[in-house]
């Protein structure tokens, strides 16, 4: 007989456990070949400030054989995205990656290097940069970025869509559903910063 | 008892889906007790089951076969990605074949015939009118790609999830009557991540449990547990991409609609091995009941009060009933004398 004793505890917890989380990122002193790649910031190197420790202790490290920093943008001095693939297929195996930038980009990248062989546990995330997402929308399957307000409109449909803490690797993108589907009185007057 | 697929329902629009006497008998009522409780409700699925049950056999056909093909043939021409195999998962989807057409064929030998001949295989599915001839292991001689080719045959989802890492993943599925969750933005996910939206149960470890449970999984030893939900009116398809067209529907209800407005939603979930691929299959064969119907039987209805009596606040938000949970908790209470 089952009583209210064997019940285990209910702790809710209202985060959604596929929401990534970033814990510290420490270097892999083993790697032969250390990559930083960090995504080009308008506003300040944010992404750069986070790998700067990281690169700096590699610097010291005396087992690392190559360090490589990676700059992703448009301009002429850095990578472009489209160009990354080839860079990333022509270094060693034993190699670790360091990734930041905007949650989509270090997801991108992270999709990049798996495609080319490597696998996830040689990749590590910094955390994102900013709040910005991607979104992708549950009804026509488009994509809108960058969001950082729920409500968003979605780029495909225009409808207004609650943003979810539901994340898919495949999508690198959060789920949005219509937040006014039951009733158009449910769209809040204003839209709510995302975290 | 099972009643042969004859008629043609809806499950929209006019809703025209009903349930003869002998499919409420047979109907999988899924409270064990007064109380609802998250569990590992893991049981084994042994073959055959009951004669006549939905359990009897690991495809169960009954009265609305022809319905919910006609209904899934509906969503898949609105939507074709709510089918979706990845490449790698070709293998898997002609175990689901095999497995589908073999018990099938052996369990309603009146409906479903094939013929093996080497790799030439000859199947008729004499409810759908379906004379097809194949190589086995050949997607290019279906006449479709074989996930969409089995999963237009069968009553209920199929997902197949690919084992690697001690993990499983949706790699693969026919996701046509889901209770509010999409294939095409859950398509890879890892069993915990699809899982991810649930509440309550991450924390009580019921997902590491579960996943340790079905990893394990031999050949020809399938596992089945029930889930439930309820959904207003007999609507199949109540995806997150269809949520625009039937979210309206949750606010519908009224103290003298309930009964006839409201349904038990009741899914078999089925854990299947593949012997080839090392896949699993997951079938999530979907069962619906007006309350009406459902309280011909004192014992369900009685206890059907108690369970959404007590439900977890949580529980009725992930569930979407929170606009006719109380409604509905008060019209049970007239079959529960106690209360």
């Amino acid at each position: 007989m089952q009583t209210n004793a064997d019940k285990p505890e209910l702790t809710l917890n209202p985060g959604v456990k596929s929401r990534p989380q970033y814990p510290p990122v420490s270097l892999n002193p083993a790697a032969q070949c250390q990559v930083f790649i960090a995504r080009k910031n308008t506003t300040g190197d944010k992404a750069g400030a986070l790998l700067k420790p990281l690169m700096d202790e590699a610097e010291k490290s005396e087992k690392s054989l190559n360090i490589i920093p990676l700059v992703v943008g448009e301009d002429g001095d850095v990578i472009s995205m489209s160009q990354l693939p080839q860079t990333i297929s022509s270094l060693p195996l034993a190699s670790s990656f360091y990734l930041a930038g905007t949650e989509a980009f270090i997801w991108d990248v992270a999709k990049l290097i798996c495609e080319a062989g490597f696998i996830m546990e040689q990749v590590h995330l910094l955390p994102p940069v900013n709040n910005e997402r991607r979104l992708f929308c549950t009804h026509c399957y488009a994509i809108t970025e960058p969001v950082t307000h729920s409500p968003a409109v979605c780029s495909g449909c225009g409808r207004h869509l609650l943003v979810r803490d539901h994340f898919s690797k495949i999508h690198r993108a959060y789920v949005g559903v219509q937040i006014d589907a039951e009733d158009p009185a449910d769209l809040p007057e204003e839209s709510e910063e995302l975290c | 008892m099972r009643t042969a697929p004859a008629k043609l329902e809806t499950f929209r629009d006019d809703f025209t889906y009903t349930n003869s006497k002998e499919a409420i008998e047979r109907f999988p009522f899924p409270f064990p007790e007064d109380e609802y409780a998250y569990s590992v409700n893991i049981e084994p699925h042994t073959l055959p089951g009951p004669a006549g049950s939905v359990n009897e056999f690991l495809f169960d056909i009954d009265e609305h076969y022809l319905s919910e093909m006609a209904e899934r043939d509906l969503v898949l021409k609105e939507n074709p990605k709510r089918c979706l195999a990845m490449p790698h998962m070709e293998p898997a989807c002609w175990d689901f074949i095999d497995r589908a057409m073999t018990t099938m064929s052996a369990d309603y030998p009146d409906y479903f015939k094939l013929e093996k001949n080497g790799d030439q295989w000859h199947w008729q599915n004499l409810l759908l009118k379906l004379d097809d001839t194949f190589t086995f292991g050949d997607s290019s001689t279906l006449p479709c790609p074989p996930m969409e080719y089995m999963g237009r045959q069968v009553q209920g989802d199929i997902a197949l999830l690919d084992q690697r890492d001690g993990d499983l993943f949706l790699d693969a599925g026919i996701v046509t009557c889901p209770a509010d969750w999409s294939l095409a933005f859950d398509a890879g996910m890892s069993f915990k991540e699809w899982h991810g939206p649930v509440p309550m149960a991450h924390e009580m470890g019921v997902f590491d449990r579960a996943l340790k449970y079905l990893t394990a999984i031999p050949v020809d030893r399938p596992v089945r547990r029930l889930n439930w939900t309820l959904t207003v009116n007999a609507r199949m398809d109540t995806s997150p991409e269809t949520y625009p067209m039937w979210g309206a529907e949750n606010r519908s209800v009224t103290p003298e609609n309930v009964g006839e407005k409201v349904y038990l939603r009741v899914e078999l979930q089925v854990l299947d091995r593949m012997a080839r691929s090392n896949a699993l299959m997951f079938s999530i064969r979907t069962y619906l009941i007006s309350m009406d119907d459902l309280v011909t039987n004192k014992d369900w209805a009685r206890r059907m009060h108690r369970v959404m009596k007590n439900l977890p606040e949580p529980l009725i938000d992930y569930k979407g009933l929170t606009h006719y949970h109380q409604i509905l908790v008060d019209w049970l209470a007239k079959y529960d004398p106690v209360n």
